[in-house]
């Protein structure tokens, strides 16, 4: 088969979390790139990979989305929060969300005349990171400086639920009023099992330590979406809030907006688009076998994405993630002789960093016991060292000295020839030959299996057939 | 990595001493030959700081940097200190495992962290300088550490500092949705099509529908 080179991802934000910007492994020689919907045709074409230049058409399908969203709630003299969420700005370089979330704030001020709409960045370690993101997209001019950032650690309210209390980030509920400005990339799939993934940000984004630690380690990975679904119905949420406006996604790339007051709504319809698209992708990841992966991008490497699905589903997801008969793919929950409870996919044997941010509050300290770890440079070796998730990671990698190098021992050692690159790409895969040749090969069974078997018996258990 | 504050910087507001997990900053008189000119300055107990970077976050006048330590120091309780029937009751009790990695972060275990309450480390805090738990993500842990130090009877641990919000209560969990080792009516109406009885079964400790499907465990 030929092989072309391959394409370049989307650009990303700058950060003090990671390495200076460096070349792309896209641009090595030996990589190519697979169309996601060369893989499965049935997918829609997206209005927009991430490029600037479509920004006007992300603000126009916004706007059409708005039209006929009740927000009489809203008045002059209201105070409003938009609440976004930091994984959107990973989401193929962050613009399309952000210019999502900037024209939320201009239809509301056009329709209601409210003057006080403020941006609230729901971002993990809070506030720094916030500052980037604000810098970053241009929110202080978009939002009259009325930005601030809120994170886990910052101060709390007790919420009443149906299922006991919870704890909430009191400055994500600091207005009269919000809007829950979302994105749908499903990400950690093995996790949150699309049920119920639109309500997420309630029991995380918005949510102190106490409700984020509960969700992972207290609840099995069907059930925990109970949390954020008790918590957006609870009384102190419900008297708050306003209306969704939620970014939609296919592994091919932004699809469209979706809003609406109703939540329940604009979830069945995501949840029905993601098991018939990234359920392929899922199915078609589990195939994959013994492989490299490479982390190429400027956001947490667990989170990097290659055609849409991101890392972390490639080092989990080995069952079938949506097949809610299953108790537990992946996840916290302790197995019993097991001691390491989070299982991972022993097919993944290695990871090479070419450039990503540190843990930054993703742990992977014992990951470079079953994938070894390969670290590119000096300096992002130190990045590592002073990484405060990850204390004795660096002690577990190897340090090399450029890319190649690294992809050159990982696949030796690792007795494999495969690589995937997680860049932050939709809309296709950066990959190596042989990797493409696998993924092109598997994937008409893929496509007829999800298909046939797995799409309708998906739809049944999550009441959508 | 140890914390450092810049005098001349730092306005006294004390967000970052609500937010350190180990208690390692407080707040004191600035002296008059400090640079700055606040009235209040925060003072670092330096063997304290486990390198959270909790302040470093919070901080809105980049008051904190953080700087590598000279001499680098491993923090940890030995299982072994502990009575092991001790450490497992103490598990049980509090709902998580005794091998179960709690904080993923410093790989401290259900029992490792029993050991240290045993041992007298009484509040959030005190485990977390006993073990290093709860100062890397901060955030994995936190559920489970508040659980344990109520099976031992140290749930009312006061806040400290007494405005501090490095932790709030417990909050509710799966196994609370059981009524009498049933899911209760009201829940399983709410909740309908979840799989609840499945999953609580998988909570309590019953793996016997675990049997993941084609894949490697
Ligand atoms: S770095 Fe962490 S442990 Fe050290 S003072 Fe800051 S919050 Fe406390
Ligand atoms: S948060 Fe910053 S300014 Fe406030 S007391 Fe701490 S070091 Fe000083």
């Amino acid at each position: 088969m030929n092989h072309g080179p391959a394409l370049l991802p989307p650009a990303f934000m700058p950060s003090e979390y990671g390495p200076e910007p460096r070349p792309h492994v896209a641009m090595l020689p030996s990589m190519t790139s697979v169309s996601v919907t060369e893989l499965f045709p049935s997918f829609d074409a997206p209005i927009t990979q991430g490029d600037a230049a479509d920004l006007d058409i992300v603000r126009a399908t916004t706007r059409a989305a708005l039209a006929d969203v009740d927000m009489s709630k809203i008045t002059a003299d209201s105070s409003v929060n938009i609440l976004a969420s930091e994984h959107g700005f990973g989401l193929m370089g962050g613009l399309p969300y952000a210019e999502m979330v900037k024209t939320i704030r201009e239809v509301v001020v056009e329709r209601t005349g409210c003057r006080d709409v403020r941006l609230r960045l729901a971002i993990y370690r809070g506030f720094q990171e916030a500052d980037e993101v604000r810098d970053h997209f241009g929110f202080d001019e978009a939002f009259d400086g009325k930005v601030k950032g809120l994170g886990p650690f910052d101060r709390g309210v007790e919420v009443d639920t149906a299922i006991g209390p919870m704890y909430l980030v009191q400055r994500a509920f600091d207005a009269d009023f919000f809007i829950h400005a979302y994105y749908d990339d499903p990400r950690e799939m093995y996790f949150n099992r699309l049920l119920y993934k639109s309500f997420k940000s309630f029991c995380m984004s918005y949510a102190r330590f106490e409700t984020r630690s509960v969700y992972h380690s207290l609840f099995g990975n069907r059930s925990g979406s109970i949390i954020p679904r008790a918590l957006f119905d609870s009384a102190y949420v419900q008297a708050r809030y306003t209306f969704s406006s939620v970014l939609r996604t296919s592994p091919a790339g932004v699809i469209g907006v979706d809003a609406t007051d109703d939540l329940y709504a604009i979830d069945r319809r995501i949840t029905a688009g993601h098991l018939a698209t990234y359920g392929r992708m899922q199915r078609l990841f589990a195939e994959i076998g013994d492989c490299v992966a490479v982390w190429d991008g400027g956001r947490w490497g667990y989170y990097l994405h290659a055609g849409g699905i991101i890392f972390g589903v490639l080092l989990t997801n080995h069952h079938d993630s949506f097949d809610l008969d299953v108790p537990v793919v992946a996840g916290f929950l302790q197995e019993p002789g097991n001691s390491v409870n989070f299982t991972r996919n022993k097919s993944l044997r290695g990871i090479v960093v070419n450039q990503a941010w540190v843990g930054a509050g993703i742990p992977y300290v014992t990951m470079p016991f079953s994938s070894p770890m390969y670290i590119v440079g000096d300096d992002q070796a130190q990045l590592w060292r002073e990484d405060p998730t990850n204390p004795l990671l660096i002690d577990r990698a190897t340090v090399v000295d450029d890319v190649a190098q690294g992809i050159e021992m990982a696949c030796t050692r690792g007795g494999t020839d495969r690589v995937i690159v997680f860049d932050g790409s939709y809309g296709h895969i950066t990959c190596n030959e042989s990797m493409a040749d696998v993924l092109r090969e598997r994937a008409p069974a893929v496509d007829r299996e999800v298909e046939q078997v797995l799409l309708p018996k998906w739809l049944a258990q999550r009441g959508l057939a | 990595m140890v914390a450092e504050i810049i005098a001349e910087r730092c306005t006294g507001c004390a967000l970052c001493v609500y937010v350190c997990p180990t208690v390692a900053l407080t707040l004191r008189d600035r002296r008059a030959d400090e640079a700055g000119t606040h009235r209040r300055i925060v003072e670092l107990a330096e063997p304290d700081c486990y390198n959270a970077q909790n302040c470093l976050e919070i901080c809105p006048d980049e008051a904190i940097v953080m700087h590598p330590l000279t001499e680098p120091f491993t923090v940890g309780t030995d299982v072994a200190s502990a009575d092991a029937d001790e450490i497992r009751a103490l598990c049980m009790a509090a709902g998580v495992g005794s091998k179960q990695l709690i904080c993923m972060c410093a790989e401290t275990t259900g029992a490792e962290l029993a050991a240290a309450i045993l041992n007298g480390a009484h509040s959030p805090e005190a485990l977390s300088l006993a073990t290093g738990a709860r100062t890397g993500c901060t955030e994995l842990c936190h559920q489970p550490i508040l659980q344990l130090l109520a099976a031992a009877g140290h749930g009312d641990a006061p806040r400290n500092p007494a405005r501090g919000f490095q932790w709030y209560g417990i909050a509710a969990t799966a196994l609370g949705l059981l009524a009498d080792g049933e899911v209760a009516d009201d829940v399983r109406e709410a909740f309908s099509h979840y799989p609840l009885d499945s999953d609580l079964r998988v909570l309590s400790g019953d793996f016997s529908e675990f049997a993941p499907k084609g894949g490697q465990p």
